[in-house]
């Protein structure tokens, strides 16, 4: 168990955001946090960041460990040392995560050494990542606003392995994207999963796929989960109504199709 | 099946490159539904402007009954826009958000005149109640509306001129899968009751073979493949179709397949490639589709493909399907 | 249940952010006192003949004390008296002159910012030279030639202005011109005049305003500069700055000759500054509060 989430609960204002009861992470696992715009998902992993305060919310009891290190309430500068190095998250809009004025080499070498690698090994950890990613190295030389949408994508996935994170929180990473990138970025984030054992956070308001993707899924509706099991048989043969409705919102292609 | 707005050959310059290189369709007379499907750079939503004159286009011609609409000024024009609306893809940046969402649609009733001015109040309420919405909702500002009531709003806005041709843009692409699920329900409905046709632009298959009899898929502003929905979603012709379809995420374990991968190439610069266009990525490609374009062909009955080795294409697609997980 | 009108909304946005910002309050509270004094001033002045030409020599020069707050001028003209009916002036001023600045200068920024190409570059070329020089210079030029009068001094300060708003005006209308909704309502078919009044300039208001606001301490510093340097009002007019000229040389001996006016004018150029900016706040229809 790499992540363990224990009766969180996030306000805003005095409105509760999220209230979850439990949530464990394994590592080696993806699990789906599966839910509609404001369901809470993206601030749950915002919490286990430290990152709430960045849009008003405060975590106002519960707990949060990774690695059975207690991240809720820990002073900042602990915090940034976990953030990127144990934990990595990437978001929906991958070219935006990066800042524009400088090239994305000098952003990722950077982060590296703020980790505590010397500049040589920063740069080789830089080159087996993005050569775990499938990105020729002179990449790096490229601005944020030189990449595509799927190409930026990889080098945030790059820098969490590069950082060797243990924990992936990956934020609507494909909304954004193609539907073809799409395939790809999935295709990579199982591979990590196989090869390191990073254990992954997916959340996606897109439960097909989540379906494709997660072993195990939460769906979450107004800040709780109201159901929670293996991705096969929580979309496919839903209990709550909820994650039905969900279910069958979804359009669907099929070879028998009306 | 009269055709009530046909595009032909139109070509479309936009930010430096050749952003539409000759695309034909035919949007028949409604109910109908005509899907318009590709990723980013494809050009679909640069078709939908130039389509509604809201881009010049460099060479070819829309047509609205026969008649060229190029060179449409006041009254003709105007009856233009009244026939073929447009609904975009984000309704929080469509609608003006100064103006009262009752105000937005009273506006489009004033502009072409649609009712008497003592009827307008009424009329708005009606058209607000069509799409779902409260008539206590018209003096909200868009923003106190979630995103699923702006865009009702956008499209009672658009359906309060009375068009025979709706544009729309993905218009379900920003809002949430339950929200979807009913605006796509809506825009059904309001076909069947208005005989309405549409050309609906998305990068979502599963809505394209829903929502519409007929599709094209786009590449790099070029249709590669247009013809029946079901017959294309079931079999494609065209690689990249194929890879296009195989991608798609399925919930259904039954349905899924494995997916087709092709390397992802950045878009250049300096223009599309020569010959067929997806050759550098296309796992058939051989000399020939390197040098010489491929045009348009009937394949199928109503199933045309732009590929030199479309034959090819569709025996491996069988055989993948067969060894899908 | 029926939604509230823009008009409740607002008030009650408008009274959460002043009982928010402390700063803003004062601001307010500060410049709605000067437009109360400007309004009350025949009413509250204890000696009103002495805005104008009166004349008392035996209460020349007098110090500040019950009868006169803030002492008396060289006239013997109350001081009190003279800043409030000062008020009157100089907001009097500042009103027209943005009133004129706004006419001319935001019309023709909406339409060169909207069409852009051709008339943009006419028009952008004509406020260019305008902008090139300082707006008090340009002012000061303005007046001399027109010659030292409270008429001449809006006429001048206005001419001076206007080019400020053009390009402010502009630059909104640009930018809005390539949102979204305008789009939309291009494919509706709306008409290129209702485009213009209905879309583009209410939704180009909200900096225009602000500026405004904030601008009026500045126009009302230009006045006063003129007026200090006898290109303005002319006495007996109970301008602000041309009673600090009036008490430059009794400075050191008669210090609130100079100090009342003075402290007037920073106060209320750092009024309409605060105000300004709860302005802007309270006017963005994103901010309206409907519960």
């Amino acid at each position: 168990m790499i992540l363990e989430i224990r009766n969180l609960a996030i306000n805003f204002g005095a409105r509760c955001v999220v209230d979850i009861e439990a949530l464990d992470l394994r590592t080696g696992e993806i699990l789906g946090l599966a839910g509609e715009s404001g369901s809470g998902k993206t601030m749950t992993a915002l919490a286990i960041m430290g990152l709430t305060a960045t849009s008003g919310a405060r975590i106002s009891s519960g707990s949060i460990t990774v690695d059975d290190r207690e991240l809720v309430h820990q002073r900042d500068t602990d915090l940034r040392r976990i953030r990127g190095s144990q934990i990595a998250m990437i978001f929906q809009a991958p070219v935006s995560s990066f800042n524009p004025l400088f090239k994305v080499g000098y952003i990722f070498i950077r982060s590296l050494r703020l980790h505590g690698a010397s500049r040589s090994e920063a740069r080789a950890h830089a080159r087996e990542a993005l050569e775990e990613v499938m990105l020729p190295y002179d990449m790096l030389e490229r601005r944020p606003y030189e990449l595509s949408g799927g190409q930026a994508q990889r080098l945030a996935i790059a820098l969490a392995v590069a950082l060797r994170s243990q924990v992936l929180l990956a934020d609507e990473p494909t909304s954004a994207l193609d539907v073809s990138v799409q395939g790809e970025i999935l295709d990579l984030i199982r591979r990590l999963r196989d090869r390191d054992g990073m254990a992954v956070l997916f959340i996606s308001h897109d439960l097909a796929v989540v379906a494709e993707l997660c072993d195990q899924v939460a769906v979450m509706r107004a800040g709780r989960i109201v159901e929670f099991g293996a991705s096969s048989q929580v979309l496919h043969s839903p209990t709550n109504d909820y994650t039905r409705q969900l279910v069958d919102s979804v359009p669907k292609l099929g070879t028998r199709a009306g | 099946m009269t055709t009530l707005l046909q595009v032909r050959d139109i070509v479309i310059d936009f930010g430096g490159l050749r952003a539409v290189d000759g695309v034909s369709l035919d949007v028949p007379a409604g109910p109908f539904g005509m899907g318009l499907v590709g990723e980013s750079g494809s050009g679909k939503s640069t078709i939908a402007r130039g389509a509604l004159r809201l881009l010049p286009l460099s060479r070819g011609s829309v047509m609205l009954d026969g008649k060229d609409v190029r060179h449409f000024r006041g009254s003709d024009l105007r009856c233009f826009r009244r026939s073929v609306q447009i609904v975009f893809q984000d309704p929080g940046s469509t609608l003006d958000p100064r103006m009262r969402v009752g105000a937005a649609i009273r506006e489009a009733l004033v502009v072409h005149r649609m009712v008497p001015a003592g009827e307008l109040e009424s009329r708005v309420e009606e058209l607000l109640v069509e799409v779902g919405l409260e008539s206590s909702d018209g003096p909200r500002f868009p923003h106190q509306l979630s995103g699923g009531q702006r865009q009702r709003v956008v499209i009672a806005r658009a359906m309060a001129v009375e068009p025979r041709v709706l544009v729309l843009d993905e218009p379900t692409s920003a809002l949430d899968v339950t929200v979807q699920a009913r605006i796509l329900r809506l825009i059904s409905r309001l076909r069947e009751e208005h005989r309405l046709a549409y050309l609906l632009i998305s990068h979502n298959l599963a809505v394209v073979q829903q929502l519409c009899e007929q599709m094209a898929v786009l590449y790099l502003g070029k249709v590669i493949e247009r013809g029946s929905s079901r017959a294309i979603l079931e079999q494609p012709a065209h690689p990249y179709t194929q890879v296009l379809r195989s991608s798609v995420p399925e919930i259904d374990l039954a349905e899924r397949r494995a997916r087709i991968s092709v390397p992802s190439i950045a878009v250049d610069a300096a223009g599309p490639p020569e010959g067929c266009r997806f050759h550098p990525r296309c796992p058939l490609a051989v000399e020939e589709c390197r040098r010489i374009p491929p045009s348009l062909r009937e394949i199928d009955r109503l199933h045309e493909v732009a590929c030199h080795r479309a034959e090819e294409a569709c025996e491996r697609f069988v055989e993948s399907v067969d060894t899908a997980v | 249940m029926k939604a509230p009108s823009l008009a409740d909304t607002r008030t009650r946005t408008a009274v959460i952010a002043v009982r928010r910002n402390p700063l803003l309050s004062a601001g307010a509270v500060i410049a709605l006192a000067l437009v109360a004094a400007a309004v009350l001033a025949p009413l509250v002045a204890p000696y009103p003949q002495d805005a104008g030409t009166a004349m008392h020599a035996g209460a020349i020069l007098l110090a500040p004390s019950w009868n006169h707050p803030f002492g008396t001028d060289m006239f013997g003209r109350d001081i009190f008296t003279r800043v409030l009916y000062g008020a009157r002036v100089s907001l009097g001023i500042t009103g027209l002159v943005l009133a004129i600045s706004v006419a001319i200068g935001v019309p023709l920024g909406i339409v060169a910012g909207y069409f852009g190409g051709f008339i943009d570059n006419v028009i952008m070329r004509v406020t260019d030279v305008f902008l090139a020089f300082p707006a008090l210079l340009l002012a000061l030029a303005f007046a001399t030639v027109l010659g030292a009068s409270t008429r001449n001094a809006v006429l001048a300060i206005a001419i001076a202005w206007w080019p400020w708003y053009a390009r402010l005006a502009r630059g909104q209308a640009a930018s809005v011109a390539g949102r979204g909704f305008i789009e939309a309502c291009r494919a509706l078919g709306v008409g290129r005049v209702r485009m213009l009044w209905r879309h583009v300039l209410p939704n180009s208001l909200t900096p225009l305003i602000v500026s405004v606001s904030l601008d009026a301490g500045g126009v009302i510093l230009t006045a006063a500069a003129l007026s200090f340097l006898g290109l303005g009002a002319q006495d007996p007019t109970p301008e602000w700055g041309l009673m600090v000229s009036q008490g430059q040389s009794f400075f050191t001996t008669q210090w609130w000759l100079v100090t009342f006016p003075g402290l007037a004018i920073m106060l209320t150029a750092m009024a309409f500054n605060l105000a300004g900016d709860g302005l802007r706040e309270i006017l963005d229809p994103r901010r309206v509060v409907t519960r």
